[in-house]
């Protein structure tokens, strides 16, 4: 087992880090440096890939596979739109199934049966504002989850630690930002977490890991390393397995808790590392009344 | 012995006028009356751009949608709303969905025929499917239904992204890349999930459901693809009827159940398949098509298609389950082609023409 693998199996997920240690040889499908988004960044939802901008602006198969699906149109035949007007899908022997969406509309190798590694399947789209770019997705068709890119593909430098913009406790709706209080009334309170983790183009994309200490003991801790649904409710974490809408707020914040705090002094830590091992721990110090 | 030869003869003669004089009166059938494509009316949309909306709802409204332009007209030929789009905008008959770039996005809001708003809209991908309103989550493996009034009844994620949608009067399923249908009920929850399963390789490529919400039929798998067609019994769906296919089809295929509850039509190599929903009708129509649409006049007996290739769309008129009267081709890069009953609308550049099929 890589030691890749150990990290993962040690961060709460032993079986996925078993289907995990065959896959190493995926590569990545576009520029790296132009990686926008990663697993987790709250793009309308939590995002289950990865997105590129648009600079070199190829797409090629991460590794050998046969292609299952490619579509260029504006909507499937029931009217279900193709987000980006383009989707690509390889089927690889590893049970990981890759995803390819919103490549330049004409652009895709959809002549493609058996796909090798490196083969060009599409061109990425022009990205500006809001718009989405080339997206990839890698999906374990056999525990029917998304699995952190991050994880199958080679490692990129990253010296940048992940930031904490705030972090806020929250009691009937009201909010206390714990960086400027110091006294809450006790009681029951859930804590919102704003951080993000820099990608390589400098967007605000979204960590590998993040704990909650209350009191010098983990409460809770949250690994970015799979998502999948079922029942049709979106669900979060291998290890903590939450439910997307119970964690991810509307706003992007990430939701933990309820914590009970009793009268006296609470001292609150978050720590966000990202998949590099860069790391931010802040922690707060508050008098509960 | 010439004499017995010469009587066998005749009686042979004989045994062949009878037969075929019991062919004709008893097995033949009645000649068809003529069936003409007669044209009713063309209208021109600029003109009809500045038109006075019509005020409430109108069962006559028919929604249009191209490259350019949206809006209404109505089945005795005079034009309704039209606005101008730069590219295709979610219509339906009774509403239909505007978009408004904003700093950071897009706002969407759901208008009615007459263009008055309805509500703003919660989405991320409108679109409407079978009249229903719904929206596409934004990484393609989700979906949101909302009512009339744009109020957001429910949502359902599914595993991975969706490559084949049908939806019904009530039941709304989805295809997934990596095989499996999923329906969806009215109240959101999870009517069924079946993995089709019999290939090499799994993918969901094409699937319709009955207005009903009886019957699922899909294209399904690589290496060999299958059609299933599945039927509710109670609370489930089971596997109603299946067939192995020639096809090796890696993109969307369309895949309709008629409105009578029988006939499944799919896309195939060489034309369009014609199932029933229990095996027994295993037939071809000899139209070579991409896509298609198709719709069913059940009081005439006569069903309508439409099949497009590239640019060329014709109408074909026939017979369930596949008897061809007559086919007619719609000038090139007719983007707007709308079928109901026997009637045929269709948009070329900034006109809207219908013609009707008749029996003479």
């Amino acid at each position: 087992m890589s030691i890749r693998a150990v990290r993962i199996a040690a961060a709460g997920s032993v079986a996925l880090a078993a289907a995990i240690a065959s896959s190493f040889a995926f590569d990545w499908p576009a520029d790296s440096g132009r990686y926008r988004f990663g697993f987790g960044s709250p793009r309308d939802g939590f995002m289950r890939g990865v997105e590129f901008g648009s600079s070199d602006g190829t797409v090629r198969a991460a590794d050998d596979g046969e292609l299952t699906f490619a579509a260029s149109c504006p909507s499937l035949p029931g009217g279900y739109p193709l987000i980006g007007g383009s989707m690509i899908v390889v089927a690889h022997a590893s049970d990981i199934t890759t995803v390819y969406a919103g490549l330049d509309a004409g652009s895709i190798s959809s002549y493609l049966r058996n796909v090798r590694k490196g083969d060009i399947l599409g061109r990425t789209a022009p990205v500006a504002g809001p718009v989405r770019g080339a997206a990839f997705y890698a999906y374990d068709a056999k525990e029917r989850r998304y699995i952190n890119p991050l994880i199958l593909m080679p490692s990129l430098p990253d010296d940048k630690p992940p930031v904490i913009r705030s972090a806020v406790l929250v009691s009937d709706g009201k909010e206390t930002a714990l960086a400027a209080s110091k006294a809450v009334r006790q009681g029951s309170y859930l804590l919102l977490v704003d951080a993000f983790d820099p990608s390589p183009t400098g967007e605000q994309a979204a960590p590998y890991e993040v704990r909650v200490m209350l009191d010098g003991s983990e409460r809770e801790r949250v690994v970015y390393d799979a998502a999948w649904a079922e029942g049709g409710r979106p669900n979060l974490f291998s290890g903590a397995r939450i439910g997307e809408h119970d964690f991810l707020a509307s706003d992007g914040r990430m939701r933990f808790g309820p914590y009970a705090l009793a009268r006296g002094r609470a001292v609150i830590s978050v720590a966000v590392s990202d998949f590099a091992g860069n790391k931010r721990e802040q922690t707060y110090s508050i008098i509960v009344q | 012995m010439s004499e017995g030869k010469g009587r066998r003869s005749v009686f042979a003669v004989l045994v062949a006028v009878v037969l075929i004089a019991v062919y004709f009166f008893v097995f033949s059938e009645p000649l068809r009356p003529e069936l003409s494509a007669a044209p009713l009316w063309t209208i021109s949309l600029s003109a009809s751009t500045a038109a006075t909306p019509p005020d409430g709802a109108d069962p006559t409204a028919v929604s249009f949608s191209t490259a350019s332009r949206f809006g209404y007209f109505y089945t005795d030929g005079s034009p309704g709303f039209v606005g101008e789009a730069s590219g295709p905008v979610p219509v339906s008959d009774s509403s239909y969905v505007r978009a408004e770039a904003v700093p950071g996005g897009v706002n969407y809001s759901l208008r009615s025929p007459a263009g008055s708003v309805i509500a703003d809209l919660d989405a991320s991908a409108p679109f409407y499917s079978s009249g229903r309103l719904f929206s596409a989550e934004a990484d393609g493996s989700g979906v949101a239904a909302y009512d009339g009034g744009g109020n957001r009844l429910w949502s359902y994620a599914f595993p991975c992204q969706l490559s084949a949608f049908s939806a019904g009067d009530e039941l709304a399923v989805g295809g997934t890349v990596d095989g499996w249908l999923e329906g969806v009920d009215s109240a959101g929850r999870r009517a069924f999930a079946f993995a089709p399963g019999g290939s090499r390789l799994q993918v969901a490529l094409g699937l319709g459901v009955s207005r009903s919400g009886k019957w699922i039929a899909a294209v399904t798998g690589v290496d060999r693809q299958r059609l299933v067609v599945l039927g509710r019994g109670g609370a489930d769906y089971r596997v109603a009827s299946h067939r192995y296919l020639e096809s090796d089809y890696r993109e969307p295929v369309r895949v309709v159940v008629l409105d009578d509850d029988r006939h499944v039509l799919y896309r195939r190599p060489d034309g369009v398949g014609v199932w029933s929903v229990d095996g027994e009708v295993d037939e071809l129509l000899p139209v070579k098509a991409d896509d298609f649409d198709v719709s069913l006049d059940e009081e005439r007996g006569l069903a309508l298609l439409v099949a497009r290739r590239g640019k060329k769309a014709e109408v074909v008129a026939f017979r369930l389950p596949a008897t061809l009267l007559g086919r007619v081709p719609l000038p090139d890069g007719s983007e707007y082609v709308r079928l109901i009953g026997s009637s045929v609308y269709f948009g070329a550049g900034d006109t809207i023409s219908r013609f009707d099929f008749m029996e003479e």
